[in-house]
């Protein structure tokens, strides 16, 4: 071995890296944030929750397989940790590591691919360490496992390549080995694929180029499939619980159209001008993180000095048998990692539209695009090789020779962030994070408070105000933007911090979080129970928290309330970390037995919560694939049955009155036709392609009924051609799940169902005094149309048959299944502001599967109760008619105005003054989830339009410190002309407590005139949109609710638990973790083991399990896929050792020989 | 010969544009400018069938690359995009067009 041909350049890669760290961490602080939070922080806690499947640190608990992964790299640190490294030494550690590894690697990839001068290996090795992909997708990007990525990719081609071309075996074994140092990086599922398309391209590439014979193709594609095969042994540990434990998680998470939409987008900023440069255009130029210098025409040459050496390495590549194969995988990776842009655009689309599991390369150029810099890297020495023979037949090699270094030169300017400060955050926010010491010294209490007394029986954290996404933000001394991390910031127990992304578990969250704002001292009860069915033994008050904007509320606000609550005590306070702890008589523990429970059947979309209408009993939920036993519904206390699914829907009778001027004036129906298609070019610009689909399709739809009606106007022929096109039409509009098209989140439901009836109640007008034939025709399709109204919930099934006043153009539908028979009571929930409805809500008419029922209410709390109905097993609409309640607008005196605001007669004029002017009305008594209608008529005097917005408490401050409202919508108004306007908002933001409306006019202040608008008849009316839930009462609740007792708890890890249990009567025995199918309860007697046959959902997100044999058992719970590692750890085990003794066996044979 | 040559150069042609349009936009056509790439695309497949103008196939895309950057640089983002994604497009009809020697020999023994 030449050891002179490796010294220099390991000192050099060495050195280089030491210095770029050095740079980076100057200020001795670490960075963090973004999604990947504080990956290298604290090891040993990560290293603690990623053996598990089951994380217990994230609160109620979540199977996060793909956390495996993290365990070689955190094993590692956590070593470095026990000897004394701090995070910011951690952080450099790994830093420089990677670094190392990305640049020896490439230059020893280079010194195997071709006879290559060092001095170039070396250049080719630093290309791959600076480069503006590795600068801005790589760093800047912060996603640990791409660092991984980027710095095992050599290594993997080198040893797999060795192993492909020369069959060895202990190259196969470094292949191995480096997967599993390197293992952290398949925590991203997607480089599962990035790796083995590479490798798979290399080996194609081996058979095909040139193609042999078919022996040698045979023994190359045996290879290829030994490594894949041992490759998945030795990742079975991990491999196996992540694609059987992950899919029902991703699933729940992402669906495939919003897969294909992101795909889309993305692929706009992945266009061939960008890729080509390996260039993200969203960070570098749109956001400009990195400074506005990149905008600057020099910086955008940069990158297309290395293009070109790209370029002329890939051409000449081709007449290279060593580099061929890397030109044509450059291309490959090109074409696959730009997405779905041009050119060859469909492919992508159509594998999204057909294959879900696709959805993990909905960012191609992210996933796959780290590519482009590993074989451009190769192209580079490639083409600067092939220049330099071309010039050094003229002898003019010292051209090309500072063409090179100009470019280095050039690349490193490029690239100043990395070498002058770094490339993590921004200019003015560099990223750092200092976590303050509150945090441990909170940490540390808790810690010696559970030490001394609560060794078992511990309880969770409920960390509040609770953000309900993955993020949160800190106001600490370096700010904080990125992933939620109190599981590693608190070791000492597990922490109820953030929302997991699944809608039933972020449901009961929501009223967790909620539960603090929406109840008061006087049912603070309810509070409790929810801490109760949570587990939560302290609650820590996070008064660093940035809470505006977003879906949390002021800590301050909760702190009063905290202070005011019974069961809580303030029992620690460090800085801005203030620490309550729940009695220990209200505590409830995370196992626990109870006979009396009730059965609730939860809303989809949770715009309500059980809590304030049911009893302290358990609540159970049948799960979704399993029906109840019948005995199991009839011993429950009471029933509780929310609606499936409810929806807003136009009136019919509008809609007929609606149809009869669409059929008499052209003009009415091309003002219905812009209604439908003005939506169409905000679907093309947000790459809504199957929303696009739909909406192209009512629009023809719309378009052939309107001619079909002008036709019957005139008394003209309507054919079977036309009809059989307007039923394909209609066809492919409902081919789909409508309901969940992504189309709804551009036209709200109410809209789409008034253009879809539209068509349904004109096709009897259609239907007078045409054929029998067509009017077979007609009704076919009407009732084609009918049936998939009702299947979507766009029309009722019952046609609800209520009066209709003045004002009332909707009714809202509730379509209920109820699980057996009984008598149950109608209630109308959250009933605050029920005065300000006419007849405050006491009497009101029902529509109950299409009967309408006069009912009277009586207001029990914030509910309003119509009495008892017996209603059969199956299906229930209910429905009533949307009313709105009386003018919240402020009178002239109490509005907020600023500018020249006057009233005269009933009409206020705002004029700006210094180019603005505006009236505020405040929404009195305006709460979370309330609508409201807003109407006016207004006119301008020399303004172009006006402002609409509606402020809330919750509203984002800018930079300047001034509010963002987050609606703002600009009118256009055609000036002396009064024109009527009403707008229903969107339900407020459930954190908010104040809410108000603005109308502002604006002008510019130089100008001699100033603008105004005159407003007249304002209207702020809250529109009932209240739930109705049904509830029967079945049993008198058992007095002794213990149906048992838990002898003795063991848990050995967050995966299991051992323990006695003494069942005294049947009872459901209570696991407050996250329900999930994978956690089983066994029972032993000593002779026989059972498990229960039911295993149901606990409180709405908990697991329960009806035990009704009496008797003394040992109890195991565990969580069962975690064998799935124990068994692949053996598998993977087993095929390294079977593999080392296989090397040393060959080697001794031919020792011998 | 050469009629055999036109004939295939047709064939070659015809067949190619069905499947470059479905390859763009999945077949669904919203104007006459989404027919133009395929067209482009299916000449380029003729002409790389092509010995003696293949290479033209090489410096015609590399003039659009080029013509790309130049757009890019002045801020002419989809004009550059149109330019980058039909040069990309050739180009690598032009390297298919390698293929069979590819498959052969192992290298490309003159472009």
């Amino acid at each position: 071995m030449n050891y002179n041909r490796f010294k220099s350049p390991l000192i050099f890669f060495l050195l280089f890296s030491a210095t770029l760290i050095f740079i980076w961490f100057k200020q001795g602080l670490i960075y963090g944030g973004g999604d990947v939070g504080l990956q290298t922080y604290n090891p040993q806690r990560t290293l603690e929750n990623a053996q598990y499947i089951w994380w217990e640190a994230v609160a109620p608990g979540n199977p996060i397989p793909q956390g495996l992964t993290a365990v070689p790299f955190h094993f590692i640190f956590s070593k470095l940790q026990l000897i004394g490294f701090g995070p910011v030494l951690l952080q450099a550690t790994l830093f420089f590591l990677i670094l190392f590894f990305m640049g020896y690697g490439m230059y020893r990839l280079l010194l195997s691919i071709f006879n290559v001068n060092k001095f170039y290996a070396i250049l080719g090795g630093l290309f791959y360490m600076i480069n503006p992909y590795m600068m801005v997708q790589v760093w800047h990007r912060f996603v640990h496992s791409t660092f991984f990525l980027a710095a095992a990719l050599p290594f993997l081609v080198i040893f797999w390549t060795n192993w492909i071309k020369k069959g060895n075996s202990f190259s196969l074994l470094l292949f191995l080995f480096t997967n599993l140092i390197a293992v952290y990086l398949y925590g991203t599922l997607a480089y599962l694929l990035t790796v083995w398309i590479l490798l798979f391209l290399i080996t194609l590439g081996e058979i095909i180029i040139p193609f042999t014979n078919l022996k040698h193709s045979s023994r190359l594609l045996v290879k290829f499939l030994i490594g894949f095969i041992l490759w998945l042994l030795t990742n079975s540990w991990w491999l196996v619980p992540t694609f059987s434990v992950g899919p029902a998680t991703f699933a729940q998470q992402h669906t495939g159209e919003e897969s294909l939409v992101t795909l889309i987008n993305i692929s706009k900023q992945t266009i061939i001008p960008y890729s080509l440069q390996l260039v993200n255009p969203f960070y570098l130029f749109l956001q400009a993180e990195l400074g506005q210098v990149y905008a600057n025409g020099l910086m955008r040459i940069i990158p297309w000095l290395s293009v070109i050496f790209i370029l002329i390495g890939l051409i000449s590549g081709l007449k290279q048998k060593k580099i061929v194969l890397y030109s044509l995988i450059f291309l490959i990776v090109l074409l696959f990692a730009k997405g779905a842009a041009s050119p060859f655009t469909y492919p992508y689309i159509f594998g999204f539209e057909h294959l879900f599991s696709l959805g993990i390369l909905r960012n191609p150029f992210e996933k796959i695009g780290i590519l482009l810099p590993f074989v451009g890297s190769i192209l580079l020495i490639a083409g600067i090789g092939s220049l330099r023979t071309f010039f050094s037949r003229f002898n003019r090699v010292y051209y090309i020779n500072s063409a090179i270094i100009l470019s280095f030169v050039a690349l490193i300017i490029f690239h100043w962030p990395m070498f002058i400060s770094q490339p993590f955050g921004k200019p003015n926010n560099p990223g750092y994070v200092q976590v303050p010491q509150s945090y441990k010294d909170t940490d540390n209490w808790i810690k010696n408070e559970v030490n001394i007394n609560y060794k078992s029986n511990i309880g969770k954290i409920l960390h509040l105000p609770l953000p309900l996404g993955e993020s949160v933000s800190y106001k600490w001394r370096w700010g904080y933007n990125g992933l939620e991390s109190s599981d590693l910031l608190f070791s000492s127990l597990p922490s109820i911090s953030h929302g997991f992304n699944i809608s039933r578990l972020d449901d009961s969250l929501t009223a967790l979080s909620l539960s603090f704002l929406n109840f008061g001292i006087s049912n603070q009860n309810y509070i409790l129970r929810l801490l109760q069915n949570f587990n939560v033994r302290f609650i820590v008050l996070h008064k660093d928290i940035n809470w505006l904007g977003g879906d949390l509320y002021d800590p301050t606000l909760i702190e009063e309330k905290l202070n005011q609550l019974n069961f809580l005590k303030k029992s620690a306070s460090f800085e801005d970390l203030l620490v309550y702890k729940v009695s220990d008589d209200n505590f409830k523990p995370k196992i626990n037995l109870t006979v009396n429970y009730q059965l609730i059947y939860p809303s989809n979309n949770g715009t309500f919560w059980p809590w304030s209408l049911t009893n302290d009993n358990l609540m159970i939920t049948p799960s979704l694939d399993d029906q109840i036993n019948n005995d199991t519904i009839d011993l429950a206390n009471q029933v509780i049955v929310f609606p499936e699914s409810s929806f807003n829907y136009p009136h019919s009778v509008f809609i007929n009155n609606l149809v009869d001027q669409i059929a008499s004036s052209e003009a009415l129906a091309q003002s219905l036709i812009s209604e439908i298609r003005k939506v169409k070019p905000i679907l093309l610009q947000n790459g809504e392609i199957n929303a696009e689909h739909i909406n192209d399709k009512l629009i023809s739809a719309t378009e052939k009924m309107i001619v079909m009606l002008k036709a019957k106007r005139e008394n003209s022929e309507i054919t079977n051609s036309q009809l059989d096109d307007y039923k394909m039409d209609m066809e492919t509009i409902f081919s789909q799940d409508l309901r969940n098209s992504r189309l709804l989140l551009y036209i709200n439901e109410r809209d789409m169902s008034l253009f879809l009836q539209v068509h349904f109640h004109s096709l009897p007008k259609l239907k007078e005094g045409l054929n029998p034939n067509i009017q077979i025709q007609v009704d076919g399709i009407s009732q084609y149309l009918n049936n998939q109204l009702i299947r979507y919930n766009l029309i009722p099934q019952y046609s609800l048959k209520l009066d209709t006043k003045e004002g009332i153009d909707s009714q809202k539908v509730f379509k209920f299944k109820i699980p057996k028979k009984y008598q149950y009571e109608i209630l109308m929930i959250d009933i605050k502001g029920s005065t300000l409805y006419p007849t405050f809500l006491q009497k009101i008419n029902l529509s109950i599967n299409g009967q309408v029922k006069e009912l009277t209410g009586q207001l029990k709390e914030n509910v309003m109760s119509f009495g008892y109905y017996e209603f059969d097993s199956g299906d229930v609409e209910i429905g009533y008619n949307i009313i709105s309640s009386s003018n919240l607008a402020q009178s002239f005196d109490n509005l907020i105005k600023i500018g020249n605001v006057t009233i005269a007669d009933g009409v206020i004029k705002v004029e700006s003054i210094g180019g603005i002017g505006y009236i505020e009305s405040s929404i009195p008594g305006a709460r979370g989830g309330d609508v409201y209608r807003v109407s006016f008529e207004v006119m301008s005097q020399n303004a172009n339009g006006f402002n609409f917005q509606l402020a809330q408490d919750i509203d984002n401050i800018n930079e300047a410190g001034k509010k963002v409202p987050q609606l703002n919508e600009f009118i256009n108004l055609t000036p002396n002309n009064w024109q009527h306007l009403r707008f229903t908002l969107n339900p407020l933001k459930l954190t908010t407590q104040e809410a108000s409306i603005r109308l502002i006019v604006s002008s510019n202040p130089q100008s001699l005139t100033q603008s105004a608008i005159s407003i007249r008849n304002l209207k702020i009316e809250k529109i009932l949109n209240n739930d109705i839930v049904l509830k029967a009462v079945l049993n008198e609740q058992n007095s002794e609710d213990d149906g048992g007792q838990i002898l003795d708890i063991s848990q050995k890890s967050p995966v299991l638990y051992h323990g006695k249990v003494k069942i005294i009567k049947p009872s459901f025995f209570i696991f407050s973790e996250t329900f999930h199918p994978g956690w089983k309860l066994t029972l032993s007697d000593g002779h026989k083991n059972f498990s229960p046959k039911e295993h149901l959902m606990a409180n709405l997100y908990g697991n329960a399990y009806f035990i009704d044999q009496i008797g003394e058992y040992d109890f195991i719970l565990e969580f069962e896929p975690q064998r799935l590692v124990n068994r692949g750890a053996l598998i993977a085990f087993t095929t390294y050792v079977g593999l080392i003794m296989f090397i040393i066996w060959r080697r001794f044979r031919k020792h011998e020989s | 010969m050469r009629v055999n040559k036109l004939i295939l150069s047709i064939i070659i042609f015809i067949i190619s544009l069905p499947i470059f349009i479905w390859l763009e936009s999945g077949f669904a056509i919203k104007s006459a400018t989404d027919f133009v790439k395929p067209l482009i695309f299916s000449a380029s497949l003729v002409i790389s069938s092509v010995r003696f103008y293949k290479h033209y196939l090489l410096i015609i895309s590399l003039t659009l690359l080029f013509l790309m950057v130049i757009f890019y640089l002045f801020w002419q983002i989809p004009t550059a995009d149109w330019l980058g994604s039909v040069g990309i497009g050739m180009f690598t009809i032009y390297i298919i067009g390698y293929l069979p020697e590819l498959i052969r020999k192992g290298y490309v023994e003159k472009l």
